[in-house]
């Protein structure tokens, strides 16, 4: 398989993001009631936005495998099944350093944290699905990821209709000119980055149907 | 006498359930702070927060680039196994 120019030129990109976003960072002011800690928020937030987007991915490529029966959509639903795990666990990890310095506390069985949770667990099951279900296990699993997806709206919303100490979707929108261009740069690099690394791990995906096609192919000639 | 004792004793258990279902008085409410109840991770500086995020991330994202490429080379290994098999076979 020729690697094509597009995931140079992505992984290229996410370099430089992943060298210049810090950077940005470090020399953005300070939050004037956080402090220090509130530039967690530069990594948390990025990891959220490909937590969800690869959750969306998957339930996309699963979407297509159960109502079309697309092995490519599959490929694709199995290769953004493990990003949103990734990713999920960064912000499952990253929250809660956050939360000790500014709510005093690691965990609230708030309601934004609790359904991340419980979105994050899905998609454990989903890879367990795959991986431990035996036959038929891919439509169970995609099945599961459909739910998983299904608790991405629920979470985005949930510090707007419930009382919650998360802090609100309005933060990005109302986010000082100072901050703004930290932020966007670690966005569009985690966004850049969650590409290159479907990109890999699709490549892992597809090398690996063309090594079962190629196990039915030897079976039959060394059978014979 | 009879009667009162029946409707005390008929009140007696009507009235337990919700009595057992008082919160205790110490259960709720603003408690002064001792000094056991000061969390010593308070002192945790932010720096060493904001390190462990941004070191997490970072290992998390080394450790599974290097997982796929062991998976993708372990499938190689295999495909090239099995070709090697099939043009023993084949001669």
């Amino acid at each position: 398989m020729k690697p094509r120019l597009w995931f140079f030129a992505a992984v290229l990109l996410s370099a430089i993001g992943l060298i210049v976003a810090p950077q940005l960072i470090v020399a953005a002011p300070r939050e004037a009631t956080m402090g220090l800690v509130q530039k967690i928020f530069y990594y948390h937030v990025p990891s959220a936005w490909v937590c969800v987007l690869a959750a969306f991915v998957c339930a996309g490529g699963s979407a297509a495998y159960l109502f079309t029966g697309s092995e490519a959509g599959d490929r694709v639903a199995a290769a953004a099944g493990e990003l949103t795990v990734l990713f999920g666990l960064c912000v499952l990890v990253t929250g809660p350093l956050w939360a000790r310095k500014a709510w005093g506390t690691w965990w609230q069985w708030d309601v934004r944290l609790t359904t991340t949770l419980l979105m994050w667990m899905i998609f454990v099951a989903y890879l367990f699905a795959r991986k431990y279900g035996g036959p038929g296990a891919k439509k169970l699993a995609a099945g599961l990821a459909l739910f998983g997806a299904a608790d991405v709206p629920l979470i985005y919303l949930s510090v707007s209709i419930w009382r919650t100490i998360h802090p609100k979707t309005t933060v990005v929108k109302t986010l000082d000119p100072a901050m703004q261009g930290p932020f966007w740069t670690a966005f569009a690099t985690f966004t850049v980055l969650f590409f290159v690394l479907l990109e890999l791990r699709l490549s892992l995906e597809r090398a690996r149907s063309r090594l079962d096609a190629l196990h039915l192919a030897a079976e039959d000639q060394l059978d014979e | 006498m009879k009667r009162l004792l029946a409707l005390l004793a008929i009140l007696f258990f009507l009235g337990a359930p919700a009595f057992a279902a008082q919160p205790k008085p110490d259960a709720e409410g603003f408690v002064p702070v001792s000094g056991a109840m000061m969390q010593p991770g308070e002192t945790i500086p932010a720096n060493r927060l904001v390190a462990a995020a941004y070191g997490f991330i970072f290992a998390a994202l080394a450790v599974y680039v290097a997982s796929v490429v062991a998976r993708s080379r372990r499938v190689e290994a295999e495909m090239r196994e099995l070709q090697r098999k099939l043009e023993a076979k084949n001669g």
